[in-house]
């Protein structure tokens, strides 16, 4: 196993399916600031970023007094329920079968729905966008990362991290929804890696040796890939 | 207390958003872990079975799903 196959798959898993969460709290932060200005939105974000350290720092420590087959096992669970979830609404909003996720019309509603609130109100919703989107990331990292000691759990957290940097520093500079980015085919995508994830873990944890180790991970991918490609016009067919 | 129960909310439904796609997934897990313990199936075969049984499901969960 080289530091690449280790380490990559799970920056590039974290990093993109942070990036989705990341852009869904920046877009209510925003909303908040364009109502009362960047105070609500810096308090409360500040104050849930600082749950989120607590719950890490409590999480953490309990982490390491799981048997390791026990937790890759309970991870691989979690991860297949929730990549093959991702997956499946990715295809179905590739297909046209469901609306896609529109950040504008999000970033409206929020605005419309706070109205003239007061600072207060204003920072709850802050803090519970954040709150609620970080605790996903801290779900992310914790499931691509935990399953394979210590190298991963930290190559998922910089690529968590990375993804927090980008947003916030893009968000900040073009003072809009990111509705540019596109959010669908990162979905698509994080479906595909952490269902990915889902079965090199779950396997892992039924004391299955995957040929390749490591390696084996890509294979999955490119398969739940061309398995998503694959359904994508079939769903668009039967719809129709 | 109304935001503790949000949270909460929010966080079961990162799982069972779609209801059908859990139950078949946590039973092909079951499966898995009854054909390892019961049969003298080699692990390997579990976990291609446990591959394609994934495949399957996303395939399953797309098609069977309406236009909203």
């Amino acid at each position: 196993m080289s530091l690449w196959t280790t380490a990559g798959p799970a920056v590039a898993a974290a990093f993109v399916a942070s990036t989705v969460e990341v852009v869904e709290a920046f877009t209510i932060l925003l909303a908040v600031s364009t109502i009362r200005g960047w105070r609500p939105p810096l308090i409360g974000g500040g104050a849930a970023l600082l749950v989120l350290a607590v719950v890490v720092a409590a999480l953490g420590p309990l982490l390491s007094l799981v048997p390791l087959h026990a937790l890759q096992l309970a991870i691989g669970v979690l991860l297949l329920l929730f990549g093959l979830g991702w997956l499946r609404k990715a295809v179905l909003r590739a297909a046209g079968v469901i609306p896609l996720h529109d950040e504008v019309a999000i970033f409206e509603r929020e605005r419309l729905g706070l109205g003239d609130a007061a600072g207060g109100l204003a920072a709850l919703a802050a803090f519970k966008a954040v709150l609620l989107e970080g605790l996903e990331v801290v779900f992310i990292v914790l499931a691509v990362g935990a399953g394979g000691g210590a190298l991963t759990l930290w190559s998922a957290a910089i690529g968590a991290l990375g993804a927090c940097l980008a947003v916030v520093a893009v968000g900040l500079a073009v003072r809009r929804p990111l509705s540019r980015v596109p959010e669908n085919s990162l979905k698509f995508a994080v479906g595909v890696m952490l269902s990915a994830f889902g079965v090199f873990w779950t396997g892992e944890g039924l004391g299955v040796s995957w040929p390749g180790d490591d390696l084996a991970l890509p294979a999955f991918a490119a398969l739940f890939l061309v398995a998503g490609l694959a359904l994508t016009p079939m769903a668009r067919r039967r719809a129709a | 207390m109304k935001l503790i129960g949000e949270v909460l909310a929010e966080l079961f439904g990162m799982f069972v958003s779609d209801w059908p796609l859990t139950v078949l997934v946590l039973a092909l897990v079951v499966a898995a872990i009854l054909v390892l313990k019961l049969a003298a199936v080699s692990a390997l075969l579990v976990g291609a079975g446990l591959l394609l049984g994934a495949v399957a499901i996303l395939a399953f969960a797309v098609l069977s799903t309406d236009r909203t």
